[in-house]
C-alpha cells in the first residue's frame, strides 16, 4: 500500500470505524513506514488537543407548550380528531359550503328571480337602489315604446297585406283582360272561317245549279 | 426510550399531552448538542441560542416528513447545518454591503486583515503553559482558520461524535469526500497548532 492511499483509511483507523481487513493493512503499513507513523501520531495528538474545548451548557431549557389555538384550528382539530363517519363529515362539509355560498351571496347582493320558466341571476357589490319614481317613469316609457312598436308592427303588416291584395287584383284583371282578348280573337277567327265556308257552299251551289241547268236542257 | 420511540409517540398525537411531552424529551436530549454544534460552527453564543430554537421549530414542523426515523441524528444536523449556512450567507451579504460603505469612506485599509494578524497570546509566549480557558479560545481561533467545508466536518466528528456515514448524510456528500475533508482539516489544524506550539502536552502540564 502506498502512503497516499492510506490517508482515508487513516481516518477510519483514527476514529475506530475501520473494517478488520483494512485495519490489518493499515497496521502493517504503519509498522513499516516511519513517515506515516509520525503523521498518524501527530493527527491523533491534534484530535486529542481539540477535545479540550468542552461542551457548554446553554441553559436554554426549551419547552414546547400546547398552545391554545384559534377557533378555526380548534374546529379543525375537533373535526379531524373525532371519529365522525364519512357521511357525517360530508354533511358537515356541505353545510359549511352552503353557509359560505350564502354568505358570499349576501355580500354580493345576489338577486335570483324566476319568471315564466327562466331563472335570472345577477350580483352587484353595491346595494341596489329601491324602486323609485325614476324607475316607474322608465317602466312607463318602456311600456309606451312597446305599444308604439306594436302599432308600427301591425301597421306595416296591414300595408303589406293591402299591397299583396292589390297586386293580386291587378294580376286577376290582367288575366281577365287577356282572356277576353283571346276570346275575341277566337270569335273573329271562327266568324271568318264560317264566312269562308259559307261562300264556298254558295259557289258549290251555284256550280251545281249551273250543271243541273246544263244537264236539263238536252233532255227537253 | 430511543429517539425513534419518542418521534413515534409525538407523531401519533402531536396535540395530546403525551405527544407534547415526548417532543419535549426529544428537545431536552438534543438542545445541548445542537447548541454546542452551532456555537462551534458560528462562534457566537447569541446566534447559537437563536439557531438552536429555530432548529427545534423546524424539527417540530417537519418531523412528519422524516422518512427513516433511525436517521433522526443526521436529519437534525442537516437542519442545523443549513440554518448555519443561511446565517453565514446573510451576514456575508450584510458585511459586503458595509464593506462597500467602508471603501467609500476610506476606512477599509485599517480594518482589512486585522483579524489574521491577531495571533493568540500563547504563540507569543510559547513557553507559557496555557489554561483550559485559553486553550479553548486558541482552538476556536484555529478552527476558524481552516476552510468552512473542512471545519464543519471536523466539528461533527470531533465534538458531536457522528459517524462518517452520518456526516455524509447530513451534508449530502459521499463518505469518501467527508473522510478526505476530515483528513485535510485535521492536517491543517495540526499545522496551525504546531505553529502556535500548542499540543496536548500543554494541556497535560496544566493539570
Amino acid at each position: 500500500m502506498r502512503c497516499d492511499e492510506i490517508k482515508i483509511l487513516l481516518m477510519d483507523f483514527l476514529y475506530n470505524e475501520i473494517e478488520s481487513e483494512s485495519e490489518k493493512l493499515v497496521r502493517a503499513h504503519l509498522q513499516n513506514c516511519a513517515a506515516c507513523r509520525a503523521e498518524y501520531e501527530a493527527l491523533s495528538r491534534t484530535s486529542l488537543t481539540l477535545k479540550a474545548w468542552e461542551n457548554e451548557d446553554p441553559r436554554l431549557h426549551l419547552v414546547f407548550v400546547k398552545e391554545s389555538h384559534g377557533w378555526l384550528s380548534a374546529l379543525k382539530e375537533k373535526f379531524e380528531s373525532r371519529r365522525v363517519p364519512a357521511m357525517g363529515k360530508l354533511a358537515w362539509l356541505a353545510a359549511g359550503i352552503a353557509i359560505g355560498v350564502l354568505f358570499i351571496s349576501a355580500l354580493l347582493n345576489t338577486e335570483i328571480s324566476y319568471n315564466s320558466g327562466n331563472f335570472a341571476y345577477r350580483t352587484s357589490l353595491l346595494p341596489r337602489p329601491a324602486a323609485t319614481a325614476d324607475s316607474q317613469l322608465v317602466a312607463q316609457i318602456r311600456r309606451e315604446l312597446n305599444e308604439k312598436y306594436q302599432q308600427m308592427l301591425t301597421a306595416s303588416q296591414q300595408q303589406q297585406r293591402a299591397d299583396f291584395n292589390r297586386t293580386l287584383a291587378q294580376f286577376a284583371t290582367e288575366v281577365d283582360r287577356q282572356r277576353q282578348i283571346d276570346l275575341m280573337l277566337v270569335d273573329r277567327g271562327l266568324n271568318e272561317f264560317q264566312q269562308h265556308t259559307n261562300s264556298r257552299f254558295e259557289q258549290n251551289n251555284e256550280l251545281l245549279n249551273q250543271f243541273l241547268r246544263n244537264v236539263k236542257l238536252p233532255q227537253k | 426510550m430511543t429517539d425513534g420511540d419518542l418521534i413515534h409517540k409525538f407523531l401519533t398525537g402531536p396535540n395530546s399531552a403525551e405527544g407534547v411531552s415526548a417532543f419535549n424529551t426529544l428537545v431536552w436530549r438534543w438542545e445541548k448538542p445542537m447548541y454546542n454544534f452551532i456555537l462551534r460552527y458560528l462562534g457566537k453564543r447569541d446566534d447559537a441560542r437563536d439557531l438552536t430554537q429555530q432548529v427545534f421549530i423546524k424539527v417540530y414542523r417537519n418531523l412528519a416528513r422524516l422518512k427513516d426515523r433511525e436517521k433522526f441524528s443526521s436529519w437534525i444536523y442537516q437542519i442545523a447545518a443549513n440554518l448555519c449556512r443561511d446565517l453565514i450567507k446573510q451576514k456575508r451579504r450584510r458585511q459586503s454591503f458595509s464593506l462597500e460603505n467602508l471603501q467609500e469612506s476610506g476606512a477599509l485599509e485599517v480594518t482589512s486583515h486585522a483579524e489574521l494578524t491577531l495571533l493568540p497570546e500563547a504563540a507569543l509566549h510559547p513557553e507559557r503553559i496555557v489554561s483550559r480557558n485559553e486553550l479553548k479560545d486558541i482552538l476556536e481561533k484555529a478552527l476558524r482558520e481552516i476552510p468552512e467545508e473542512q471545519r464543519i466536518v471536523v466539528i461533527m466528528k470531533e465534538y458531536q461524535g457522528l459517524k462518517f456515514t452520518e456526516i455524509a448524510e447530513a451534508l449530502g456528500l459521499s463518505v469518501n469526500t467527508i473522510k478526505s475533508r476530515m483528513y485535510y482539516g485535521l492536517s491543517a489544524l495540526k499545522k496551525i497548532l504546531a505553529q502556535w506550539q500548542i499540543d496536548e502536552e500543554a494541556m497535560l502540564y496544566e493539570v
